[in-house]
């Protein structure tokens, strides 16, 4: 039963057949207008359908709610464009009764539309023309932007008759029969529309981009599970697009989302190359405190080099509950959502290739505050004359002394005159080890990055096809980077309700670790290793070896008995050096749509993942390694049969990592009148397994890949001292992680105006050993958001765009490492070889997830199309955080870990973006403001002020001292005294008293007494960014600031010259002689043997030294030109970029007075310097 | 309908998906970890000999006299056994000590073993292996009780034990009871218990020497007893020991020449077991008196100290075999001092010819071959003064001093006034002074309000 009835007498379509040829379904794709489909839910049409009765009465009401009430009232579908409806006259009518053919009759009458019924669907259309019009014209033209590019897709209507053509891919249009009275208004998303009265044959128009608006326009945020219009999130987002992602120029991903996100911190340290990321604020002491990263709707597990940046399209960051809560558990300190390109539908092959050089600055080592050689050989002088190594010359253990103090030894002992050790020693003052690193293991580093793809689609398919090749050589010598990656992704249409997505992703690389890198240099852990004037190599160049671990006259005397060369020569070792890691990382991804009914649609994803590292260290039978091995278990007496083989020593690693993600859900969408609902809801299973196994194999032969047994078991005497069995280095371990929830997720609308969200989510994990019931925790979330701008109240004036937002609810937190029975682990005993197990976690069966609350208020606006922004504030609480609590030892627990602790915290972020300047120039500029601070408002454990001093501020490894009141880490301090004017020595104060009772001012000092300075981790935090394009040429420049911290410097610790080599510049700022104390705090050379007591504990520890780490860096700048490629033949609408990226342009403002940047403040345990500046230059191309 | 279907078919895939989810979860996540349920996991716990064996008391041997620091060494040592070696009142600085807690951990785990054995079916239960379970954890228990009681308790009196601090007891697993003090009395009753209970249950040897045995629990009830100066029982008990293992290691077949001659878990040892720190480093000298007590046929002069040129004698003559350079002192038991209390008893009770016996056969293996006369003597003193002498000789570093310094200091015969000299100044412990009773750790007394012990005399007088 087939119904075609034309509501007026000629029925006309869109006349494009004078366009350029694109038929008219293209034609709405490339417009990429939205098709709002709308069938109702029946599954029986009646033949007097059209007799269905309608009753209605609006007044003043849109086209597009009038058509959904008479669709709801109907049951028919209307089929329309949202261009279309554009045009339309708000409707008035009231009728009760009546036929559907007689309302829409009415409907219509006034309108620049009519209708045609076909079937079970109403067309809506434009009029047709009528056919007396006496004059009319045909328009030719180009849309071109503003750097002259064609414009493709540009909506080209004649605002009148709403007679309309798109663009093609040259920018041209032709439309025809326009009256010269009329106007013609051309439309892109994201430019400004632009009217011309259409007075002229041809007609050229250039359109500007609307900067600020497609921000705020184009953008649908992806939370991993959906993708939401930005308009109807009322969480706290934030979208980094592809061109934010690509300013950057770096091999890493998180990398580039650095001081341009809002309410993202980069906590830098000297001890870790890689930043911690912290979204707003800490939210747990002990458990994970990094975001959740998902990568393509699944939580990302390996590592993040596996990533190739020029695969991604945008970044979300979801920073509050309500755009979290989704993902339960782990997002508690909020998620970052990775999306990768995707080709797109009815797209011809595009291709895009990027290419860039990066070139570093090689670190300095200056930067290092070690005290000079030649203060180093004095203090070591005046040591030696105090006799403060005469304990270290009786040592059994044969501990190497440095060449100074051995030198004089030999004077001392006659071997050497006076003057020739002084001559000796006046040429080691000239060495600085520093320098000697600088040339030998350091060097510019130069990072190459290559990357291609392929994208396009016909009609029922899309397909995404990259490569990409990145070549590091870093700072240190001997160390290299190689990464190579291929992605595919495909999307097939096999029916109108049924899509398949498939992603595949390949990436190898390869690293080399040969380069021991500066952490030798900082004097940690008390190694003597490299004294300040170590000197690597001789006057002809050879290499030559330094003091390290044993005395050299135990060494020569051991040479003739059959033992190896035990010295230690650095550049050798370089040399020898020979660690290689493997990553290989591959990711397959399955989705199926199928559209259920027209509301509701089911999703079915899979992804299996799974990645390896394979590490290779071969210690080289002339390295220090294999050679100090077969030295320690040599045995003199029975040299035939040592315990130890000779040759080299091989260590390999394995570790896997294999994930396995499903995931079914179903959307539903449903709107009536003046509501709109979109829902969805699923289930999600997991399983993670993570392998590991190492071993080392000894006597081996890298030739013929042979080796030699060795007897774990017999304890042999050791030399130069002790006994000890070989190491047996074999482990291998294995972990599982499952995961199973159920979640759910709704927003409602009502009158486009009011939306009201709201989320679910029950996890449950194999959290080991808690019961099944309690493994599940509810989280959820509500929000609210008000589209004030829509009101009819508001009088958009000034503000253009008001949108207010609340939302509130709870995300969660995982700590893996405590259980609820008592939960034991199985190894060997190295006393009995029986099998033995020590206990882990004592029993707690109480044990829960940690839960944190968030709540969020925020407003969006916008002035004018020149001003856009946000501000938003939060307020959060920790809950049952996992804690520890002092134990009674008598208990045989030292310390319970539980959910004991409470922290809370608050803040806001601001984001302003402005277009300042919107001409053949513009200007915009966009600032970030972020503040989030935390408090400890639970916990009881009682610690030692020394610890609160050592480890407030989490720089000792794995150590926090949360103090109830203060952030979880903070910088506290003793109070200082001064100097004392006789003696030097550092003061502080007991009972009101200046002391130099070093034992009582740190250890009977009460928590309460200690100063506290501040938190660790920037409570501020932002950038401002400021970009200038003109004619094709774009300048962009970001300054980053963290303000609000504090950091604790370094300063001198005489005893580090005795026990580490090591010495602080301050040294020469030391107090000398009485009066130096008004110009220095530097205390004294202790007048008896240096103790760690009097610097490390006290001095260290005062408040003297602690500095505020505010400062605003320049971070970088990105100059870019697109060539003008109009004439060159064949890539006449290629798109040609060059650019030129610098980074890590240096400190401009800060606020200690001691040359240290606060995100790398040189610490005994600094692996890292500043990162060094570097310059990239660099081509995409897009054909 | 076809659509209803499928909705169905989702949802049943669903709920499919959680019920089978329980029992999947139940994976564990870390395949090395496990709860201890069975016979097996709690004996594993038992094996781990750095709990069990390697984490004894030293705070009783730094306070007393083997040993000596010259002052620099003194400087640099731990703060903690600074103040111990002069005796200090407060020696903890406010912070606590392992001393106190790695015994309790011991006994922890002891409980946690005898807290789950009593929830072991009996009929499924392998009667071997579980009686073996339940004697270990009652002999580690024990062993943890005594070696606390020495250091932090009055010395056993008949007549002041009801009323003298003992330690606190704890008797299961569970972290929440509330510590609190017992008496010396119940304290000592508590360690005869466990030890009587451990020496029915476990077997008659081991054959692994961090394993506890019948002889190992019959020579640390003699040990007990002893120390409560219960000779009779002592001398039943340490006898009952010899007579299951009364080997003795014949120090003519030890090579002197090498650093460390004796072997690690060498035949006599009963039972492994090692202190916490130790004081027979290169660092540490031993008592110059007591060097020079030995004979020049003694082996022992040879085999237990060496001169390293440091400007002292080096002690290198532990049980815990090739020492190390830290020196790690044994503090387990051995035969040679069941011996010697065996001998002890005999002569206190008046047996002086079995005392001799014991003492003759003791030193046949330990001086030089075809160098010794044996001993004689009818005067109970002089017999009781050869076998403390040889006490004295035999058993140094072993974690024992303290308490014989202690027990001995009762009787006026025997007690010793201790001094040290640290730069000019001397520090000096007289007999039966209130510091013999160590402070317990701050942090225990702060979290559990238990009684601190005195360490002032005025305070005791």
């Amino acid at each position: 039963m087939n119904y075609k009835i034309h509501a007026a007498t000629i029925a006309h379509k869109i006349d494009t057949s004078q366009s350029s040829g694109n038929v008219p379904l293209k034609c709405f794709l490339v417009m990429k207008l939205t098709i709002f489909l709308v069938i109702a839910f029946s599954f029986q049409v009646t033949a007097n359908a059209l007799a269905q009765k309608i009753d209605l009465d609006v007044k003043n009401e849109s086209l597009e709610n009038v058509l959904r009430e008479l669709r709801r009232q109907s049951r028919f579908a209307f089929l329309y464009s949202d261009g279309d409806l554009s045009s339309a006259q708000p409707v008035t009518i009231s009728v009760k009764g009546k036929d559907l053919l007689e309302v829409l009759n009415q409907v219509f009458h006034s309108q620049p539309l009519t209708y045609e019924v076909d079937g079970r669907i109403i067309n809506i259309v434009p009029k047709p023309r009528t056919l007396t019009v006496p004059i009319q014209q045909t328009i030719r033209g180009k849309v071109t932007d503003s750097l002259g590019n064609p414009l493709q897709g540009v909506t080209v209507q004649v605002k009148e008759s709403g007679w309309q053509t798109i663009t093609d891919r040259e920018g041209r249009y032709e439309i025809t029969g326009v009256y010269p009275t009329e106007t013609l208004h051309f439309r892109l998303l994201s430019y400004e529309s632009y009217e011309i009265p259409a007075n002229r044959p041809e007609i050229n128009v250039t359109l500007r981009l609307l900067y600020s608006e497609l921000q705020e326009v184009d953008v649908s945020l992806n939370t991993g599970y959906q993708n939401i219009p930005k308009e109807r999130a009322t969480g706290s987002f934030v979208h980094i697009d592809n061109s934010l992602l690509n300013r950057r120029v770096s091999t890493n991903l998180i990398d580039r989302l650095e001081g341009v996100t809002s309410g993202l911190a980069f906590y830098r340290s000297s001890a870790n190359r890689e930043p911690s990321l912290n979204i707003r604020g800490r939210s747990t002491i002990f458990a994970n405190e990094q975001p959740l990263i998902v990568l393509d709707n699944f939580p990302f597990e390996g590592s993040l080099d596996n990533i190739n940046p020029n695969d991604i399209e945008s970044i979300t960051i979801l920073r509050d509950a309500a755009a979290a809560s989704i993902w339960g558990v782990r997002a508690g300190n909020g998620v970052i959502v990775v999306t990768s390109k995707k080709g797109l539908q009815n797209l011809e092959p595009k291709v895009a290739l990027n290419s860039n050089i990066t070139i570093g600055d090689a670190p300095d080592l200056f930067y290092i505050p070690r005290i000079s050689s030649s203060d180093f050989i004095d203090a070591e002088r005046y040591f030696f004359e105090q006799g403060y190594y005469a304990s270290f010359e009786l040592l059994a253990s044969q501990t190497a002394l440095s060449p100074v103090v051995e030198l004089l030894i030999s004077e001392r002992d006659g071997h050497v005159t006076m003057s020739d050790v002084d001559n000796e020693i006046n040429k080691l003052r000239q060495y600085d080890v520093r320098k000697q690193f600088e040339q030998h293991f350091f060097r510019k580093s130069i990072n190459q990055q290559y990357s291609a793809n392929i994208n396009g689609g016909g009609r029922n398919s899309s397909y995404y096809f990259s490569f990409g090749y990145d070549n590091n050589t870093p700072n240190e010598i001997r160390n290299h980077y190689e990464r190579f990656s291929i992605n595919a992704s495909n999307s097939f249409r096999l029916s109108s309700k049924l899509e398949i997505q498939t992603s595949l992703n390949f990436v190898r690389s390869a690293s080399l670790e040969n380069n021991p890198g500066i952490g030798d240099l900082m004097g940690g852990n008390r190694i003597k290793k490299y004294y300040p004037y170590a000197n690597l190599i001789d006057e002809t160049g050879v290499p030559i070896p330094i003091n390290y671990r044993l005395r050299e006259p135990y060494i020569q005397a051991r040479e003739n008995d059959g033992f190896l060369d035990w010295r230690y020569n650095p550049l050798h070792e370089l040399s020898l050096a020979n660690n290689i890691n493997n990553q290989a990382f591959n990711r397959a991804n399955v989705g199926i749509d199928y559209q259920i009914l027209n509301f509701l649609s089911a999703a079915i994803k899979y992804q299996y993942e799974k990645s390896g590292l394979k590490g290779e260290n071969v210690m080289d039978e002339n390295s220090y390694f294999a050679r100090n091995m077969f030295n320690t278990f040599f045995n003199p007496s029975n040299p035939q049969q040592s315990p130890f083989p000779q040759g080299s020593i091989l260590q390999t690693t394995n570790r896997g990592l294999e994930s396995h993600s499903g995931r079914a859900q179903l959307h539903y969408t449903q709107s009536w009148f003046n509501h709109e609902i979109a829902a969805l809801a699923g289930s999600e299973i997991r399983e993670l397994k993570a392998e590991t196994n190492s071993s080392t194999l000894y006597g081996f032969n890298q030739e013929t890949l042979s080796s030699r047994p060795v007897d774990y078991v017999t304890i042999y005497n050791n030399n130069p001292t002790g006994s000890s069995s070989i190491p047996y280095p074999r482990n291998t371990g294995e972990q599982i992680n499952r995961f199973f929830s159920w979640y759910g997720n709704m927003s409602y609308t009502y009158n486009s105006k009011y939306i009201l969200s709201a989320s679910g989510r029950i996890d449950k994990s194999n959290l080991f050993g808690v019961n099944a019931n309690q493994r599940g925790t509810p989280l959820w979330s509500g929000g609210l958001k008000w589209i004030l701008d829509k009101e009819g109240f508001f009088k958009p004036n000034l503000v253009s765009k008001m949108h207010l937002r609340a939302t509130y609810g709870y995300n969660g937190n995982i700590d893996k490492s405590v259980t609820a029975l008592t939960t034991a682990q199985y190894f060997t005993d190295p006393v009995s070889f029986l099998q033995t197990a020590r206990i882990i976690n004592p029993p707690n069966p109480d044990l829960r997830w940690e839960r944190t609350s968030m709540v969020n208020v925020a407003i969006d606006f916008g002035l004018k199309n020149s001003i856009t922004g946000s501000v938003e504030y939060f307020r959060k609480k920790g809950i049952d955080l996992i804690g520890l609590s002092t134990m009674d030892p008598t208990t045989g627990i030292s310390s319970f870990k539980g959910n004991l602790a409470n922290i809370k915290g608050q803040g806001f972020d601001i984001r302003i973006n402005s277009r300042n300047i919107s001409r053949a120039l513009t200007w915009d500029t966009e600032f970030l403001f972020s503040f989030a601070t935390d408090e400890v408002t639970t916990y009881n454990q009682t610690i030692t002020p020394a610890s609160y001093l050592q480890q407030g501020a989490g720089d000792m490894q794995g150590y926090i001292t949360p103090f109830v009141g203060r952030p979880v880490l903070s910088v506290y301090s003793l109070e200082w005294a001064g100097l004392d004017p006789q003696t030097g020595d550092p003061r502080g104060y007991l009972n009101g008293e200046p002391s130099i009772d070093y034992t009582s001012l740190v250890f009977s000092a009460q928590a309460e007494d200690l100063i506290y300075n501040g938190p660790v981790n920037p409570p501020v935090f932002g950038g401002l960014r400021n970009s200038v394009s003109w004619n094709g040429l774009s300048l962009s420049f970001n300054l980053t600031y963290k303000l609000g911290h504090y950091f604790r410097k370094q300063s001198v610790d005489y005893s580090d010259i005795l026990f580490s080599w090591n010495g602080h510049k301050d040294y020469a700022m030391r107090w000398q002689k009485p009066g130096d104390e008004m110009y220095t705090n530097v205390p004294s050379i202790p007048s008896t043997r240096p103790s760690t007591f009097r610097e490390y504990y006290f001095y260290g520890y005062t408040e003297i030294l602690v500095r505020k780490a505010d400062h605003v860096r320049l971070q970088d700048i990105n100059l870019s030109y697109n060539i003008n490629t109009k004439g060159w033949n064949r890539f006449q609408n290629s798109g040609l970029q060059v650019y030129l990226y610098m980074n890590n342009l240096g400190v401009l403002w800060r606020a200690n007075k001691d040359g240290i940047d606060p995100d790398a403040i040189p610490s005994p345990y600094a692996n890292f310097l500043p990162n060094p500046r570097t310059f990239a230059f660099g081509v995409t191309a897009n054909f | 309908m076809k659509h209803f279907k499928l909705i169905y078919l989702f949802l049943l895939l669903g709920a499919g998906l959680l019920s089978c989810g329980d029992s999947w979860l139940d994976m564990k996540s870390d395949k090395s970890l496990v709860v201890p349920t069975t016979i097996d996991d709690f004996q594993s716990l038992l094996n781990n000999s750095y709990i069990m064996n390697e984490q004894k008391i030293f705070l009783g041997d730094v306070g007393a006299d083997d040993y000596y620091l010259t002052y620099q060494t003194w400087l640099s040592v731990l703060e903690e056994q600074k103040n111990a070696y002069v005796w200090e009142e407060d020696i903890y600085n406010g912070l606590s000590s392992t001393n106190w807690s790695a015994p309790y951990q011991k006994i922890f785990y002891a409980n946690v073993v005898l807290d789950g054995a009593k929830k072991l079916v009996p009929d499924d239960v392998d009667n071997g292996a579980f009686n073996r379970i339940v004697g270990e954890a009652n002999f580690f228990r024990a062993d943890g009780f005594y070696d606390i009681a020495q250091v932090f308790c009055n010395q056993y009196n008949v007549s002041s034990a009801h009323t003298d601090l003992g330690i606190p007891l704890r008797l299961n697993s569970n972290p929440n009871e509330v510590t609190i003090r017992s008496n010396v009395f119940e304290t000592y009753t508590q360690i005869i218990d466990d030890l009587k209970l451990a020496s029915r249950l476990l077997p008659t040897l081991s054959n692994n020497k961090t394993r506890p045995s019948k002889a190992a629990a019959f020579a640390l009830l003699a040990r007990t007893y002893l120390t409560m100066d219960e000779y009779e029982s002592a001398l039943l008990y340490s006898d009952s020991c010899l007579q299951l293992q009364n080997r003795l290691m014949d120090y003519n077949l030890l090579n002197s020449e090498t650093d460390y001659a004796i072997p690690f878990l060498n035949e006599e040892v009963l039972i492994h077991g090692k202190q916490l720190n130790a004081l027979a480093g290169n660092n540490y000298f031993v008592d110059s008196t007591l060097y020079g007590s030995y004979d020049e046929n003694d082996l022992r002069k040879s085999i237990f100290f060496k001169d390293r040129g440091l400007g002292g004698m080096n002690f290198v003559g532990s049980y815990i075999g090739v020492g190390n350079v830290t020196g790690n002192s044994f503090a387990g038991i051995a035969v040679d001092e069941v011996y010697l209390i065996r001998a002890e008893c005999n002569a206190r009770i008046g047996n002086l010819s079995k005392a001799l016996d014991d003492i003759n056969t003791l030193l046949e293996t330990r001086w030089r071959n075809g160098s010794f006369t044996p001993l004689y003597s009818e005067s109970a003193q002089e017999v009781l003064e050869i076998v403390l002498k040889e006490r004295r000789k035999q058993l140094l570093f072993r974690g024992l001093r303290w308490s014989d310094l202690k027990r001995l200091n009762k009787d006026p015969r025997f007690s010793k006034s201790l001094v040290r000299e640290l730069n000019g100044v001397t520090y000096s412990l007289p007999p039966n002074d209130p510091k013999y009773v160590y402070p317990i750790p701050p942090d225990v007394t702060a979290l559990t309000g238990i009684e601190q012990n005195p360490r002032n005399a005025q305070q005791t007088n």
